[in-house]
């Protein structure tokens, strides 16, 4: 969604709060090894000190806050960008080591590591 | 594989009003069916741009998650700004390395100097500036 810019009218809020704009969801791509997953979700504009991760139940939520916008000098002409931060909460529907989870984040880019827990790492049983 | 719930209010994606508003190759989400990589495969999409100005300058800020400085190009030409990446990602076990391209293309007001565009990555967003020409810059005038 753009804009062609009125200073009153650059994001949509939602009836409870106006100030704060809503969170989006990221893209993001999950591929799957013998060991591990890997996970890469696309957060532009943020870095390491942005970046919030907590497991509760069986759902990691990452929340992931951009750094500071535009400066006040800088009039907008056109908006497309959405304000706001990121929020992706994932379903852990096969088991992971939790507590051998990584995360790097490089160029905007979030990549997390979960290790697969060992019980269901594939194994081979050798035929004697 | 990994099942999402929204508990909470996210912004409408933007590539559904691009494909409505502007005809712009939409940025499909079509990553999601290739949870397991089985070979390269090439995507490209049109990211979001903001353009601003002050007194001296016009700013243009792209999204360019993942994408490292060196594969970026800025092009000014006739006051459409052009800009195309890629980013390549080689996973350590996939046989071939997937390539997404970003391309966009926005009108600049007349009165951008194009032989000054500055640009700047970081975090995975580019920032244009294009110092306008002298006679643009808005000037007071005094009256005698």
């Amino acid at each position: 969604m753009s804009c062609e810019c009125n200073p009153a009218a650059t994001s949509v809020a939602t009836p409870a709060d106006e100030a704060v704009a809503p969170a989006r969801r990221p893209a993001y791509n999950v591929r799957e090894n013998a060991d591990a997953f890997a996970v890469e979700v696309f957060v532009p504009g943020v870095n390491r000190a942005g970046v919030e991760l907590a497991i509760e139940d069986d759902v990691l939520a990452i929340t992931a806050r951009r750094t500071a916008g535009t400066p006040d000098t800088w009039r907008p002409l056109r908006r497309e960008i959405p304000d706001g931060d990121f929020r992706l909460d994932l379903s852990l529907n096969v088991p992971v080591n939790r507590e051998a989870i990584q995360a790097t984040v490089e160029d905007g880019v979030l990549r997390l590591t979960l290790p697969k827990a060992e019980e269901v790492k594939a194994r081979r049983i050798e035929v004697k | 594989m990994k099942l999402i719930r929204y508990d909470y209010p996210t912004w409408p994606s933007q590539t559904d009003y691009n494909r409505v508003l502007t005809g712009f190759p939409a940025f499909s989400r079509l990553t999601n069916v290739f949870d397991n990589l089985l070979g390269g495969a090439s995507w490209s999409g049109s990211p979001s741009v903001d353009l601003y100005e002050d007194d001296s300058n016009y700013f243009l800020k792209l999204e360019l998650p993942g994408v490292k400085k060196t594969d970026i190009h800025v092009a000014l030409e006739n006051a459409v700004v052009s800009i195309t990446a890629k980013r390549v990602e080689k996973a350590k076990d996939a046989d071939q390395p997937v390539t997404t391209e970003f391309t966009r293309s926005l009108a600049v007001p007349e009165g951008a100097d194009a032989s000054k565009i500055a640009a700047a990555s970081e975090n995975g967003v580019l920032t244009l500036t294009l110092p306008k020409q002298e006679a643009r810059k808005p000037r007071r005038i005094p009256v005698a």
